[in-house]
C-alpha cells in the first residue's frame, strides 16, 4: 500500500519519516509494530543519528529515490507500506510550472492515501504568503531571470494575461497553493483519496489549539476546500513535532537527554497526544 | 557562438535559479532541476553533470558543490553552462571545466552574462580511465554504465574528454554524472564514482572497475 507525501520544501516530510521509523524500531508505535524493512533505510538511520545530535535533517535532493518501505503488523493484519520521500522543490516547481511530474503523477493515481504537509510557523499570521512580492506585482515587473510559464494549449490566454501582470504561481499564498494542488490531484483521480493533513513544527504553535481549529483559523481556504470536498478527500488533521522542539533555539529542558523517538510527538485532530503512527493508522483505516 | 550561457542554482527558500545569462520558463527550470541538485556525504566533494535538455534545445554541463555556509542543511550550489547544439558540435569542450565556479560571498553578478568560450585549454585524462569509459560504452549496449574510479577530478577530465571525442551526432544523447556513490537506475548513461550506493537489485546498470583489472567487469543483475 502506497502513501504519497505532498509538501513543498522544508515542510517536514523527511523529518516525519525519520521520526516514524524511530518510533517503529523503538516500539513507540502503540499497537503497530514493524515486521521488517524492505528497502535501504540508510537515510532513515542517518536521520535518527542527526536527531540524536540535535541537528536538523539535510534537505532531500530533487532526484532522490529514497522510500520508507516496511511491513507493519497491527493485530492480525500485516500491511506492506511504501512511502516515497520526494523533494519539496519537486512539488514547488511542479506547481510553478503547472505541469505534473510524471513519477509523482503515477504515484498519485495509484496511491491508497496521501499526507499533505503544512508548516505551522510559516503559516502564522502575516506569514501565509509572499505578500510583499504580490504587492510589487501591482507596480513592477517580477525580479529575477524567470520567464512566465510556457503556454499550455488550454491556458494560453490566461498565461498571456498573467505574464502582462507580472504574476506567476510562485506568488500564491500557501493555502492557495495547497488548494491548487488538491484540485489538480482530483482531476487525476476518479476514486477518493484519504488525506492526512500534517501540521509540522507543532511545537511552535502557542497557545496550542486543536489541529482542526488551527487549520480553520490559519489556512482558511484549504479548510473550506476540504470541507466542500470531503466525499472525495476524506481527511483528518494532525499536529506533529518530529524533532520535539527547535534545535536552533534549544530544546525544552525536560527533553534534553531524551532519545529522538521520545522527544517527537503528535496531537490528533482534537489536540490529544497520540503515537506518531496515528496518521498511518488513520490512512490504513480510511483506505480499507 | 563565442559565448556560452550560464545558470546558477542555489538555496533561497528552496533550491532554485539564483542568476542566469538567459531567462528560463518555470517548465524549463523544472526540467533542469534534477540535474542541478545533489546530496553529498563530504563537504569538500563535488559532482559534474553533462546531459542534453530537449526543452532548452541545448546541453547542460554543470558542477555541483555542497553549501554548508547556507542555513538549510543539505543546500548546494550548482553552476551550469548551457551549450547550444551548434556549440556542442563545433567547439573543443576540454576548457569548459575551468569556467565552472562556485559562488563566493553571495556575489552573483558574474553569473548574469554569457561567458566567453575559452581557447586552447586541454586536460589529460588518465589513460586507464579513458579506456575503461570507452570500453564500457561500447560493450554495454543500451544499459547504463557505472565506472568505479577514486579521483573525482580525473573522472571529470575523462568524461569531458570522452564527450569531446564522441561523434558530433552522439554528443547530445551522451549523458554522465560523477558522484561520491553511484546510484543504480539513474537517468545518466554513465556514472563515475568511487562506490555504488546500496544494492543493485534489479537495476540494468553494468559496473566496470578499472581500478582492479583482473575483475574488470561484472554483470550484477545476472549474478
Amino acid at each position: 500500500m502506497r502513501f504519497v507525501l505532498l509538501g513543498e520544501q522544508a515542510t517536514g516530510k523527511s523529518s516525519l519519516l525519520v521520526a516514524l521509523y524511530g518510533a517503529l524500531v523503538n516500539r513507540r508505535a502503540g499497537d503497530v509494530r514493524i515486521v521488517r524493512t524492505v528497502d535501504d533505510v540508510e537515510f532513515l538511520s542517518r536521520g535518527l543519528l542527526a536527531f540524536g545530535r540535535q541537528e536538523s535533517l539535510r534537505r532531500t535532493e530533487v532526484d532522490s529515490d529514497a522510500s520508507l518501505i516496511v511491513e507493519l503488523a497491527r493485530g492480525d493484519q500485516v500491511v506492506s507500506l511504501d512511502i516515497p520521500d520526494r523533494s519539496g522543490e519537486l512539488l514547488k516547481h511542479m506547481l510553478d510550472a503547472r505541469v505534473w511530474d510524471p513519477d509523482l503523477l503515477a504515484q498519485i493515481r495509484s496511491a491508497a492515501g496521501a499526507m499533505l504537509f503544512l508548516r505551522a510557523d510559516l503559516l502564522a499570521p502575516g506569514k501565509a504568503g509572499p505578500k510583499a512580492d504580490f504587492d510589487s506585482v501591482l507596480s513592477t515587473e517580477p525580479a529575477g531571470p524567470t520567464e512566465p510559464a510556457e503556454p499550455d494549449e488550454s491556458a494560453e490566454t490566461a498565461e498571456s494575461e498573467t505574464a502582462e501582470l507580472g504574476w506567476h504561481p510562485g506568488l500564491m499564498p500557501a493555502d492557495a497553493r495547497a488548494v491548487d494542488l488538491l484540485q489538480s490531484l482530483l482531476d487525476q483521480r476518479s476514486r477518493p483519496l484519504p488525506l492526512a493533513i500534517i501540521v509540522s513544527a507543532w511545537d511552535r504553535v502557542s497557545p496550542s489549539p486543536s489541529p482542526t481549529a488551527w487549520l480553520s483559523e490559519h489556512v482558511t481556504l484549504l479548510d473550506q476546500y476540504l470541507a466542500s470536498n470531503a466525499d472525495r478527500l476524506p481527511h483528518a488533521v494532525f499536529g506533529v513535532s518530529a524533532q520535539g522542539g527547535d534545535f536552533a533555539t534549544g530544546l525544552p529542558s525536560q527533553l534534553i537527554g531524551e532519545d529522538p523517538w521520545d522527544r517527537a510527538y503528535l496531537v490528533d485532530s482534537d489536540g490529544v497526544r497520540d503515537t506518531l503512527l496515528s496518521p498511518i493508522v488513520w490512512l490504513l483505516d480510511a483506505a480499507m | 557562438m563565442n559565448a556560452v550561457d550560464q545558470l546558477l542554482f542555489g538555496y533561497r527558500d528552496g533550491h532554485q535559479l539564483i542568476a542566469a545569462s538567459r531567462s528560463l520558463s518555470p517548465r524549463q527550470q523544472r526540467d533542469v532541476l534534477p540535474h542541478l541538485d545533489a546530496s553529498f556525504d563530504h563537504a569538500d566533494a563535488q559532482q559534474l553533470v553533462g546531459i542534453g535538455v530537449p526543452s532548452l534545445d541545448g546541453y547542460l554541463l554543470a558542477r555541483i558543490w555542497p553549501a554548508p555556509e547556507l542555513p538549510r542543511p543539505g543546500a548546494v550550489w550548482a553552476h551550469a553552462l548551457l551549450l547550444s547544439t551548434d556549440q556542442l558540435v563545433r567547439i573543443r569542450l576540454g576548457g569548459l571545466l575551468g569556467l565552472l565556479r562556485r559562488p563566493l560571498n553571495d556575489q552573483f553578478e558574474c553569473y548574469s552574462s554569457a561567458l566567453p568560450l575559452p581557447e586552447g585549454i586541454e586536460h589529460t585524462a588518465p589513460p586507464l580511465l579513458t579506456r575503461a569509459l570507452n570500453w564500457a560504452l561500447q560493450s554495454a549496449g543500451d544499459s547504463p554504465v557505472i565506472v568505479l574510479w577514486d579521483s573525482p577530478d580525473e573522472a571529470e577530465t575523462a568524461l569531458v574528454s570522452m564527450l569531446d571525442a564522441s561523434p558530433a551526432a552522439d554528443r547530445m544523447v551522451l549523458s554522465f554524472r560523477t558522484r561520491e556513490r553511484a546510484r543504480p537506475s539513474s537517468p545518466y548513461r554513465i556514472q563515475v564514482a568511487a562506490a555504488v550506493a546500496g544494492p543493485l537489485g534489479d537495476a540494468r546498470d553494468l559496473v566496470f572497475d578499472p581500478r582492479h583489472p583482473p575483475q574488470a567487469s561484472r554483470k550484477p543483475s545476472a549474478s
